[in-house]
């Protein structure tokens, strides 16, 4: 079975189901919880809180959307690719904005990974080669539990038969102990917001120079791995945010040092879906195929304009300014997902769907873009959020 | 930014599942909780486990304190969610910078996402 708990998409699960119970093997305690998830906290299909059958919730999604100028769609990054594409066919029939989560964050990391800025790598050549992983504002032992014990850190790879012990090193940059940087062999702890004077202590480690900053043991100690390394990974996360604006700089800097680009974000899949189509990876304007920063979620919501927003297995009302999110309830807003959450609580008409992975299947694309094919594993009465678009769609 | 504001680092709580009920009482122990260092704890008469107001210019919550070992003076932890989100600013041009705010010892009870989004 392929675990969509996260987007390493891990294919060795093993899921028994006998005679109603259920057993799962191999899953992190994230990927087990959406798959244990199957009976609880259910999304019921609904109207202004009011409970519905699903015929009516769509219906009125429908009628919404057919009497609306402006609307936008959100979401998709835990969707499988049949989803997706689907959400791009109706935005394309009604002229609509398509953003997801990229635009909120790491969006800016994920345009230099799909844009051939810089190397990437595959998470299989990662787990047979790699002997120096960088974790640079990200905490993968949180967001991506397997990621170190399954490619990048613990296992015996093909060319790395002495794995963690020996033949790996690890290091965590960040603003604050995470729990990947209580594992990690070296640990470089930032000021908030300084990662842009590591680079540039970086570069003069790497030039033979003292760094200006921080503790110049220990950068000139982690300047000697990086100069050792024959196949060193940068992961990098959405702590980077706080120094966006010098992204040129990083990417630069892991390009000096030879080493490749992992964004550890669950949105590379959508982004690269819609890059490969329209040449942007977020804030498109369906109707003339335009990119603008104004069509991002975070505007979209501040405008006037906006009459309606479908958001589909995303619950961003979480991490936009609550300020911002307050707005799903002045408009008419739809959410389309398995469970509730936030958004949904936000959401003036609940569509629930089935658990991707779990109760539908589809393709599914890895962080590092290896596209798997999820089958179902638990029959269910819920639709698929493709077969929810489709019919919306349809019912234009 | 005084020379009292706490920086605010926002992180992905590994024991917290997208498909968890936000309106458990388990959900709320879990996010609406602030991580402080043991010096800021007492310089501001916080003890573990205490309920705190955190504000700003952008909003406020109340949050239990939460001591974290090795942390450093001035720089607090929580959990990415609706209780940290009410401290994030709506202008594009801040939101990507670090929280500041202050915190101070209440009595009073743990914010409710109703009460921050009703």
């Amino acid at each position: 079975m392929i675990c969509l708990g996260c987007s390493c998409l891990c294919d060795d699960l093993d899921f028994k189901n006998e005679d109603g119970k259920i057993t799962v093997s191999n899953a992190c305690l994230k990927g087990f919880k959406r798959i244990d998830s199957f009976n609880k906290n259910r999304l019921i299909p609904s109207i202004n809180n009011e409970k519905k059958s699903i015929d009516d919730v769509i219906n009125k999604t429908i009628e919404i959307l057919n009497n609306s100028k402006k609307s936008a769609i959100f979401g998709l990054e835990s969707s499988v690719i049949e989803a997706q594409n689907e959400s791009i066919k109706l935005g394309e029939k009604i002229g609509s904005i398509i953003d997801n989560f990229s635009s909120v964050h790491g969006g800016y990391l994920i345009e230099k990974f799909l844009d051939g800025s810089v190397k990437t790598c595959a998470l299989d050549d990662v787990r047979d080669n790699c002997d120096l992983s960088i974790y640079w504002g990200c905490d993968p032992m949180s967001t991506h539990p397997r990621l170190m014990s399954k490619f990048s850190y613990y296992p015996r790879g093909k060319n790395r038969q002495r794995g963690w012990e020996e033949d790996r090193n690890t290091i965590s940059i960040d603003a604050r102990k995470s729990l990947t940087a209580n594992i990690t062999k070296k640990f470089i702890k930032l000021r908030p917001g300084s990662d842009f004077e590591l680079f540039e202590a970086f570069k003069d480690v790497l030039s033979g120079k003292l760094p200006k900053i921080g503790d110049k043991r220990l950068l000139m100690d982690v300047g000697t791995s990086i100069k050792k390394a024959k196949y060193g990974v940068v992961f990098a996360g959405d702590g980077l945010d706080y120094s966006r604006e010098r992204v040129n700089d990083f990417i630069d800097l892991i390009n000096d040092i030879g080493f490749k680009l992992q964004p550890v974000m669950d949105s590379i899949g959508f982004s690269k879906l819609l890059f490969d189509r329209f040449g942007f990876i977020n804030s498109i304007n369906l109707e003339d195929k335009s990119h603008s920063e104004d069509n991002s979620i975070f505007n979209v919501l501040k405008s006037d304009d906006i009459e309606n927003i479908l958001i589909v297995e995303s619950d961003i009302a979480s991490y936009l300014p609550y300020k911002i999110a307050k707005r799903l309830k002045d408009i008419n807003s739809i959410y389309i997902g398995p469970h509730n959450n936030l958004t949904a609580y936000l959401s003036k008409i609940t569509i629930p769907s089935s658990i991707a992975g779990v109760e539908s299947g589809g393709n599914v694309c890895r962080m590092d873009l290896k596209e798997e094919k999820a089958e179902k594993v638990i029959d269910s009465d819920f639709l698929p959020s493709y077969d929810i678009l489709n019919k919306i769609r349809e019912g234009l | 930014m005084s020379d009292n504001d706490l920086i605010i680092i926002g992180y992905e709580n590994r024991n917290v599942f997208k498909d968890d009920d936000p309106f458990d009482s388990s959900y709320t122990e879990k996010m609406a909780i602030i991580e402080l260092a043991e010096d800021d704890m007492k310089s501001n008469d916080i003890t573990d486990d205490e309920n705190v107001l955190v504000y700003n210019d952008y909003g406020e919550v109340i949050v239990k304190a939460k001591k974290i070992e090795e942390g450093d003076v001035g720089i607090a932890g929580m959990p990415k969610g609706p209780w940290f989100s009410a401290l994030l600013s709506d202008k594009t041009e801040d939101f990507y910078r670090h929280i500041h705010a202050r915190i101070k010892k209440t009595g009073d009870h743990i914010t409710t996402i109703e009460s921050l989004f009703g």
